[in-house]
């Protein structure tokens, strides 16, 4: 199965590694979305269809912790799994993150192995690496 | 600044450079260091809460384009990477300042980040950090490199 994912990170550099990891990942992707802040991001999941959202948590303007509350009020955390990919390790922050409906978490660095491990587990599917 | 926290900003700053770049930074004396030929840049990110102060992260654009052509798996010489250059920086600048803010949790207690900004880095002043005795001089696969961190009692009330 493929996914339609989106990439929330104010880096255009992590957007590109988050691209090339999928594709390293082996996690089929049909649409391949990017949004460089949390507003842009939150008005394409209103208006575009995703299934996967890959989200940083420090950004400028609105953060991923603020995209996730907007996500929460929107009922979209029903509908669209968010992924946060943070260098940020606070355990209880991830944890109200996950309570409020995230699916799972990433640390940067990002690497292809733990990138398909956590979209199985989230997406409940089973993807080989690309030969 | 707790000489602790300095070991461990030098460990996190030589592991996310090898994990996110696969670089390899060693420390070396100020004296040592090369001087800063041409154009460098300078990675401030700001750290709040239970104590206060800056994580800031100096480098010439030869390694900025070393870590954004490794990151994104490209050639140093694509324009690309020369375009996306300041903007690795400032990722390895957050990416460092999560991995240190959780090294520190014990010691320093709850830190937050606020996102980096990337400046352009003139000789006199990577000169006059370089000569800071708070500053930490590392060779990057010959490049040289500058790390500070700034950290006080702060700032949060309970």
């Amino acid at each position: 199965m493929a996914y339609r994912v989106l990439a929330v990170d104010d880096s255009s550099t992590v957007r590109a590694v988050i691209a090339k990891t999928l594709k390293l990942s082996g996690v089929e992707v049909s649409r391949f979305g990017e949004a460089s802040r949390g507003d842009e991001a939150l008005e394409m999941l209103r208006t575009e269809g995703f299934d996967l959202v890959l989200c940083d948590l420090n950004m400028p303007g609105m953060t991923g912790y603020e995209l996730v509350e907007a996500l929460e009020r929107d009922g979209l955390l029903a509908t669209v799994a968010v992924i946060i990919v943070s260098s940020l390790g606070n355990s209880v922050a991830i944890d109200e993150l996950r309570s409020k409906g995230v699916r799972g978490y990433l640390r940067k660095p990002l690497r292809p192995e733990s990138l398909r491990q956590v979209v199985n587990e989230v997406m409940g599917a089973t993807h080989g690496p690309r030969t | 600044m707790d000489p602790g926290h300095n070991a461990s900003a030098a460990r996190v700053f030589a592991d996310v450079l090898a994990e996110f770049a696969f670089l390899f930074g060693d420390a070396v004396p100020a004296v040592e260091l090369p001087r800063l030929q041409g154009k460098g840049y300078l990675a401030c990110l700001p750290i709040t809460g239970d104590a206060e102060g800056s994580l800031a992260i100096g480098m010439p654009e030869e390694l900025a384009l070393r870590i954004a052509a490794n990151t994104l798996g490209m050639e140093p010489s694509d324009p690309e990477v020369s375009r996306k250059a300041p903007d690795a920086i400032r990722e390895i600048a957050s990416v460092m300042g999560g991995h240190l803010v959780s090294a520190l949790s014990a010691s320093a207690g709850a830190l937050e980040l606020s996102p980096p900004a990337v400046f352009p880095l003139e000789i006199a002043d990577w000169e006059r950090l370089r000569a800071d005795p708070a500053t930490q001089c590392f060779a990057v696969d010959e490049h040289p490199a500058l790390l500070r961190v700034d950290l006080a009692p702060g700032g949060r009330s309970t």
